[in-house]
C-alpha cells in the first residue's frame, strides 16, 4: 500500500536535512510502529507524508496505492485515504464539528463516486463513531478542538479518523499527553477500526502504548534512517535497553 | 432561508456580480443637477408641505456653504475618494406613475421579476411568514404590505413620503432629532434631496410582532440613493429592522448617501441589522457604489437599547459609521459588524458609543476580512461624558489578511472624562492560520472551502446577532464572496 | 499667523548671518526642515495627530528663537547615579567631557563637524525626515549646535552616560539637537534628566536622534519633571539598521504642556524595538504620547507600553500607531496602553492605531481605562489596609510596571521614590 524508498528531506527554509534515506513498506491490514528518539525524525515522516509545506524532498519517492503521493496535494492525498492524527490537533474557532466534519466526509465521498449523506444518517454516523472513543454526541456543536481537553483532543482525532474511513492512518504521538484511561480508550478506538483492508502507521516515542496497540513490525529510526526492524519484542527490548543500545548495537550516532 | 432563496445564492455564485441586471421600468427622473429648484422640483413631486420644503431648502443652503468650504469631505478616514461632481448626479428617480396595488397581479411584471432576480420572494410573501417588505426602489417606496397585522397593533410602517402626508406631527417632532443636517456633509445633501425612505412607528408597549424589512436598491443610472429612515420605539416597545441593499452593475460610479435616524423611549428596544450587498467596482475598481452612510440611534429614555449588526460586503467605497447616544440612565449600545472587501474596495467602518447617562454600557465587536488589494478599516470612538457615571465599554476589533496586498486597519479613539468609567479595547490582525488550513486539508477538504469554513468561523458571532433568515442569507453571502477572492 | 512669519524670519536671519559667516555643513538640512515648517506651520486642533493637543495655547506671539534670559539651574536627582556625567545649558555641552573610555566621542556638534564633516552629513538627519512634524522641523531649522555621542563599531560603554539638562528661565524657546549614533556592533545607555527648575516657564523643543547601526544597542531613559509652567516637545528620532536593539523608557512627571513625539524606524531585518513610558498628571498638566513605529522591514518585533495616571483637572493622551508596510512579512507588533482617571474633572484620550499592509503578522493593540481595580481594593482592605493606603499600594503598583523595565537600577530607586510621593497625595 506504502513504499517508501531512499526518502530525504528537508526542512525547507534552513536546509537542514531530518531523513536521510528512509524505506518502508506497508502492505494493507498491517500496523507498523514506528520509534525513536526525540529529534530522530519521526514526525517529520508525518509531515511529509501528509503533504505539509515547510518540508522539501531532496531526493526517493513515494507510492500510495500506484500513485506517487508526493505529487499530490495533501487534500488529495487525503481523499484517497490518506488519514493523519495529528500530535497537536489544530483549533478552528467558530467552524462547528458537524460543519467541519459533513464537508470532510462529502469531500471523501465525493471522491470515492458516492453520494453525500443525507443529514440524518450523518448525525447517525456521527453518533456511531463518536461511542466508539467515549466522546459526547454534544460534541457536534462544538468548535472543532476549541476548549477541547488534551485527551479530549486526541480522542476526536481518532473519531475522525472512524468518520473518514481511509486506507492508511498515521498516528503521530497520539499515546503523548495522554493517561492511562484516556490512552486505553484511544487504543480500544484504533483497534476496533483495524481489518483487512486498512494499514496504520503508529510513531511513538514510549513502548507503553504498544501495549494496547499491538505492531505486526517494529522500526526504529535514528537520525533520519531505519536503522532496525523487529517484531514486537523489539519494542520491549528498546523499552528495558533504551536507545543507546540500538546505538551500541548498530553504530550509530544517538 | 427559502429554496428560492438558497438557489438564488447558487446563482449568484456563478456570477462576478449577480444583481447587475436592469430593470426597464419607465422612470420618472429629474435632469441631472443640484439647485435650489432641484430641492423644490422633488419637493413639489412629493406633495410635501411647506415645512417639508423648507426643511430641506435649509440643508440646501448648509450643503452649498460647505462645498464652497470644500475641504469638508471627511479626510480623516483612511479612503481614496475620487472628487464628486455633485452637479452630474440626478437626485430624484421614480418609477413612474406610482401604482396602489390591491393584489400581486396589478403589479407589474417586469418588476415581479426583478424582486424575484432579487430575491425578495415578494410574490411568496404570504408564506415567508413574520417579514413585512417595504422595498425602496431608486428613491420611492413601491410596496408595503402586511399593513393588517401591523394596523392591529398600533405600528406605523410605511414610505417617508406617506409618513409626510399622513403622520406630520411624527415626523416634524423626530426629523433631524439624531443626525441634524449641520452633523456632516453627507448628511446635509441627504436632508436636502432625500427622495424616500421609510418611516416606523412603534407604539407604548407594543412589541413589533414580525420583522420589519426594507430592501434598497439602486437601478437608474446615474442617480444617487438618498433614502431616509426615521424608526421612533415609544416606551417599552420592541422592533427587529431588517435592511438588505444591492444595486445593478454599472461602470460608472454611483453615490449612495443615507440617513438613519432611531430614538429608543424608556424601556424600548431597537434592533437594526443591515446586510449590504452593494456593487462594488470590478476588480480593476471600475464602477461601484460610493457608500456615504450616517446611521445613528438615541438612548432617549432610561432603560433603552440599540443595537446595530451589520454585514458589509459591498460598495467600492464604504463610510458608515453606526451610532448610539446612550442619554438614558442605564441605556445600553452595541454594535456588532463584519466587513469583507477585495478587488479594490475601501471600507471605513465602525461606531461611536456617546455615554452620557448614569450606568451606560456598551459593547463593540468588530472583525474585518481583507483580500484582494483592498483596505479595510476600523474606526471608532468611544466617548464617556463628565456626567456618565459608571459607564463600562468593551470593544474588540479583529482582522484577517488574506493576501500580502490588502490592507487591515484599526483606528480606535478613546475619550474618557469621568473616573469611574471601565473602557477597555483589544485588537488583533492576523493572516488566517497555516496549520488551521493544513489540518482542515488533511482531513480531505478543499483550500477554498478551507478557507470559507475559517473564514466563517471568524465572523461566526457576529452573523448569529442576525435575525434567523437573514443570518443564512449572510452565511452564504460571504461564503460567495470569498469564491475567487482568495487561493 | 503672525508667529509663525515671525520665526521663519528669525531663522533665515540666523541661516544667512552663518552663510555671511562661512556656514557650517548642514545648512542644507535646516533649510530643507525650515522649508518643511514654512509649508506645514504650527498644528492646529484641526490637524488629526494634534487632535487632543492644543499646543497653539502655548505658542504665544512673543515666543523667539532669540533669548538672553538668564539660567536656572534644575535640581540635580541623578548626580548620585554612577556613570559618565555631562550637563548642558540650553541644549549645548557645559563643557566637553574628558577621559572617556576608548571609542566613545562626545562633543558639540559644530566641533564634530569641523573634525569629521562626512560623518556629521551622513548621520544628522538621518532618523528624521523634515516632513514629519512642524515642530520637530522647526528645531531643526533653528538649531546652530548641539550635541554628539557616537559609539565607534564594536565599543561596548557599558557606564551610562548620565545627562543633565539645564534650561532658560524667560518665556523663549529653546530647541536643543542631539544626535546619538551606536556604529555597528556598539552599544550605549543614556540616561536624561530634565528636573524641575523654579518657575521656569521655558518652551523646549528638541529634536533628538538616535541612530543603531547593524548589530547595535541603545538604551535610553528620559524623566522629565520640570515645573507646571514649562512646555517641551520632545521629539525623538530613532533610526535602526538590521540586528539592532533600541529601548527607550520616557518618564514624564512634570511640565504644563508635554507633547513627546516618538518615532521608530527599524529600516532593517531582525530588528528589536521596546518603546515604553509612564506619565503622571496632576493639576492642569496636559501630557501628550504620540508614538509611531513604522514596520519598514520584515522579520522585526515591537513591543509597547504606555501607562498613565490623570488626576485634580489634568488631561492624558496616548496616540499610538504601529505601521506594517507591505512586504514587511512576519513581524511581531505588540502595543498596550493603559491609564486610571482619579478625579471628575481629568481626562484621558486614546488612540491607539494599527495599519496592517503585510499578511504574516501578528500584531494587536489594547487600551483600558478605568479605576483601580475593585476586586484588589477589596482584597487589601480585607486584609485591614485603610483604603487611602490600599489605593496607594494599588497606583503604585500600576506605575511601577513601567519603571520595572528600566535598565538602570539606580534611576529606578529614584523613580520609586518619586512615584510614592507624588501618588501619596492622590491616594486618599
Amino acid at each position: 500500500m506504502l513504499t517508501i524508498k531512499n526518502l530525504h528531506v528537508s526542512i525547507e527554509e534552513e536546509g537542514t536535512e531530518i531523513l536521510k534515506g528512509l524505506d518502508l513498506q506497508v502492505n494493507a491490514g498491517e500496523v507498523h510502529a514506528i520509534m525513536g528518539p526525540n529529534g530522530s525524525g519521526k514526525s517529520t515522516l508525518a509531515s511529509v507524508l501528509a503533504g505539509r509545506e515547510d518540508y522539501e524532498v531532496t531526493e526517493g519517492s513515494v507510492d500510495f496505492d500506484g500513485e506517487d503521493l508526493l505529487e499530490m496535494e495533501t487534500d488529495e492525498r487525503a481523499r484517497e485515504g490518506l488519514f493523519l492524527a495529528f500530535q497537536y490537533p489544530v483549533e478552528l474557532p467558530g467552524v462547528s464539528m458537524s460543519n467541519f466534519l459533513k464537508q470532510a466526509v462529502n469531500s471523501v465521498r465525493e471522491h470515492r463516486g458516492e453520494e453525500p449523506l443525507s443529514a440524518g444518517d450523518f448525525l447517525k454516523l456521527m453518533k456511531e463513531k463518536a461511542a466508539l472513543v467515549h466522546l459526547d454526541p454534544s460534541l457536534k456543536a462544538r468548535s472543532v478542538n476549541e476548549g477541547f481537553s488534551g485527551g479530549e483532543k486526541k480522542r476526536n482525532e481518532i473519531f475522525q479518523l472512524a468518520m473518514l474511513d481511509p486506507k492508511l492512518a498515521i498516528l503521530d504521538e497520539t499515546d503523548s499527553g495522554l493517561d492511562i484511561d484516556a490512552l486505553r480508550i484511544v487504543a480500544d478506538g484504533v483497534n476496533d477500526l483495524r481489518g483487512q483492508n486498512r494499514a496504520f502507521v503508529v510513531i511513538t516515542h514510549y513502548q507503553r502504548l504498544l501495549d494496547y496497540i499491538e505492531p505486526d513490525y517494529v522500526h526504529v529510526l535514528v537520525d533520519g534512517k531505519i536503522v532496525m526492524s523487529g517484531d514486537k519484542d523489539l519494542a520491549l527490548q528498546l523499552e528495558e535497553k533504551g536507545y543507546d543500545w540500538i546505538k551500541a548495537e548498530t553504530g550509530q550516532a544517538v | 432561508m427559502s429554496e428560492n432563496g438558497t438557489e438564488l445564492l447558487h446563482e449568484v455564485a456563478q456570477s462576478e456580480y449577480k444583481y447587475g441586471f436592469v430593470t426597464n421600468i419607465e422612470s420618472d427622473k429629474a435632469p441631472a443637477g443640484l439647485t435650489e429648484d432641484t430641492i423644490r422640483f422633488i419637493s413639489a413631486k412629493k406633495n410635501e408641505p411647506e415645512w417639508m420644503l423648507e426643511w430641506r431648502l435649509k440643508a440646501y443652503r448648509y450643503f452649498v456653504s460647505l462645498l464652497e468650504e470644500s475641504d469638508d469631505l471627511p479626510d480623516w478616514a483612511h479612503l481614496d475618494i475620487p472628487p464628486i461632481d455633485f452637479q452630474a448626479i440626478s437626485y430624484y428617480a421614480a418609477p413612474k406613475q406610482k401604482p396602489e396595488y390591491e393584489s400581486m397581479d396589478e403589479v407589474d411584471p417586469e418588476l415581479v421579476e426583478t424582486f424575484n432576480k432579487l430575491g425578495i420572494p415578494l410574490a411568496e410573501q404570504e408564506r415567508l411568514v413574520g417579514i413585512a417588505v417595504d422595498v425602496v426602489m431608486d428613491s420611492v417606496s413601491v410596496t408595503t404590505t402586511f399593513n393588517e397585522e401591523l394596523d392591529k397593533n398600533g405600528i406605523i410602517f410605511c414610505s417617508f413620503s406617506d409618513a409626510v402626508q399622513n403622520h406630520p406631527e411624527l415626523v416634524k417632532k423626530y426629523l433631524g432629532s439624531v443626525v441634524p443636517h449641520t452633523d456632516n456633509f453627507f448628511a446635509a445633501l441627504n436632508s436636502a434631496v432625500f427622495s424616500d425612505g421609510s418611516f416606523c412607528y412603534i407604539p407604548k408597549g407594543v412589541k413589533c410582532p414580525v420583522e420589519l424589512s426594507t430592501y434598497f436598491r439602486i437601478n437608474e443610472a446615474g442617480t444617487g440613493q438618498f433614502e431616509r429612515t426615521l424608526i421612533v420605539a415609544d416606551e417599552d416597545s420592541y422592533v427587529s429592522y431588517l435592511e438588505g441593499c444591492t444595486a445593478p452593475q454599472r461602470d460608472e460610479n454611483q453615490l449612495h448617501a443615507a440617513v438613519v435616524e432611531i430614538v429608543a423611549h424608556d424601556d424600548a428596544e431597537v434592533k437594526y441589522s443591515t446586510i449590504q450587498n452593494w456593487y462594488p467596482g470590478d476588480s480593476e475598481g471600475v464602477g461601484g457604489i460610493y457608500n456615504f452612510v450616517t446611521k445613528r440611534g438615541i438612548c432617549e429614555g432610561k432603560r433603552s437599547k440599540i443595537s446595530w449588526t451589520q454585514l458589509e460586503t459591498g460598495s467600492s467605497i464604504t463610510w458608515k459609521y453606526p451610532s448610539c447616544i446612550l442619554k438614558g440612565d442605564d441605556s445600553v449600545g452595541e454594535f456588532y459588524s463584519v466587513a469583507f472587501t477585495k478587488g479594490m474596495q475601501q471600507a471605513d467602518t465602525g461606531t461611536k458609543m456617546i455615554h452620557i447617562g448614569k450606568n451606560t454600557s456598551s459593547t463593540i465587536i468588530s472583525k474585518g476580512i481583507s483580500a484582494g488589494k483592498s483596505q479595510n478599516s476600523y474606526r471608532g470612538l468611544v466617548k464617556v461624558n463628565r456626567g456618565a457615571e459608571n459607564a463600562r465599554n468593551f470593544s474588540q476589533c479583529d482582522s484577517m489578511l488574506l493576501g500580502d496586498r490588502c490592507g487591515a486597519h484599526t483606528f480606535p479613539y478613546l475619550e474618557i472624562n469621568n473616573p469611574t468609567a471601565k473602557v477597555e479595547h483589544e485588537a488583533t490582525t492576523s493572516k488566517i492560520g497555516e496549520d488551521q488550513i493544513f489540518y482542515c486539508l488533511q482531513r480531505g477538504i478543499s483550500e477554498q472551502d478551507a478557507i470559507k469554513l475559517i473564514v466563517n468561523g471568524f465572523a461566526k458571532e457576529i452573523l448569529a446577532m442576525l435575525p434567523m433568515e437573514f443570518a443564512v442569507e449572510a452565511r452564504n453571502l460571504l461564503a460567495i464572496e470569498l469564491e475567487g477572492s482568495v487561493g | 499667523m503672525q508667529i509663525e512669519q515671525k520665526l521663519i524670519a528669525e531663522i533665515n536671519a540666523r541661516l544667512e548671518r552663518q552663510d555671511a559667516n562661512g556656514g557650517n555643513g548642514w545648512a542644507s538640512a535646516r533649510r530643507l526642515a525650515a522649508g518643511a515648517f514654512e509649508e506645514m506651520g504650527l498644528p492646529s486642533r484641526r490637524s488629526e495627530a494634534y487632535k487632543y493637543t492644543p499646543m497653539t495655547k502655548r505658542v504665544t506671539e512673543d515666543l523667539s528663537l532669540e533669548n538672553s534670559a538668564g539660567v536656572v539651574s534644575a535640581a540635580r536627582a541623578f548626580d548620585a547615579i554612577e556613570g559618565l556625567h555631562l550637563s548642558t545649558t540650553n541644549g549645548l555641552l557645559d563643557s566637553v567631557p574628558q577621559d572617556l573610555p576608548e571609542g566613545l566621542t562626545i562633543s558639540s556638534l559644530v566641533d564634530a563637524y569641523e573634525g569629521n564633516r562626512i560623518f556629521v552629513n551622513d548621520h544628522l538627519s538621518r532618523a528624521f525626515v523634515a516632513e514629519r512634524d512642524a515642530f520637530s522641523s522647526l528645531a531643526a531649522a533653528a538649531a546652530e549646535d548641539g550635541i554628539l555621542i557616537h559609539v565607534a563599531a564594536n565599543v561596548k560603554v557599558e557606564q551610562p552616560i548620565v545627562i543633565h539638562h539645564d534650561s532658560v528661565s524667560a518665556s523663549g524657546l529653546v530647541q536643543p539637537r542631539v544626535l546619538v549614533v551606536a556604529d555597528e556592533g556598539a552599544s550605549l545607555k543614556l540616561v536624561e534628566h530634565f528636573g524641575k527648575a523654579g518657575e521656569s516657564s521655558a518652551f523646549e523643543n528638541r529634536v533628538a536622534e538616535m541612530i543603531v547601526a547593524n548589530g547595535g544597542s541603545i538604551d535610553h531613559v528620559l524623566v522629565y519633571e520640570r515645573s507646571e509652567n514649562a512646555t517641551f516637545v520632545n521629539g525623538l528620532h530613532v533610526y535602526q539598521e538590521g540586528s539592532s536593539h533600541y529601548a527607550t523608557n520616557t518618564i514624564t512627571l512634570g511640565g504644563g504642556m508635554v507633547r513627546n513625539n516618538l518615532h521608530f524606524l527599524p529600516d532593517g531585518e531582525e530588528c528589536e524595538t521596546h518603546l515604553n513610558g509612564l506619565y503622571i498628571a496632576r493639576g492642569t498638566q496636559h501630557i501628550d504620547n504620540h508614538t509611531f513605529v513604522d514596520h519598514a522591514k520584515p522579520n522585526c518585533e515591537s513591543n509597547e507600553l504606555f501607562k498613565g495616571i490623570v488626576a485634580d483637572k489634568a488631561t492624558g493622551v496616548f496616540n499610538g500607531k504601529i505601521l506594517v508596510r507591505q512586504d514587511s512579512q512576519k513581524i511581531n507588533a505588540y502595543q498596550s496602553s493603559k491609564s486610571i482617571v482619579l478625579d471628575r474633572s481629568a481626562s484621558i484620550y486614546a488612540k491607539p492605531e494599527l495599519e496592517i499592509y503585510a499578511d504574516d503578522v501578528r500584531c494587536s493593540h489594547g487600551a483600558t481605562t478605568g479605576e483601580l481595580d475593585e476586586d484588589a481594593m477589596f482584597y487589601l482592605m480585607a486584609r485591614g489596609i485603610r483604603p487611602e493606603k490600599a489605593r496607594l499600594i494599588l497606583l503604585e503598583a500600576f506605575a511601577r510596571d513601567v519603571v520595572d523595565l528600566v535598565d538602570q537600577e539606580a534611576v529606578k530607586e529614584y523613580l520609586y521614590t518619586r512615584l510614592h510621593d507624588i501618588l501619596e497625595a492622590h491616594a486618599s
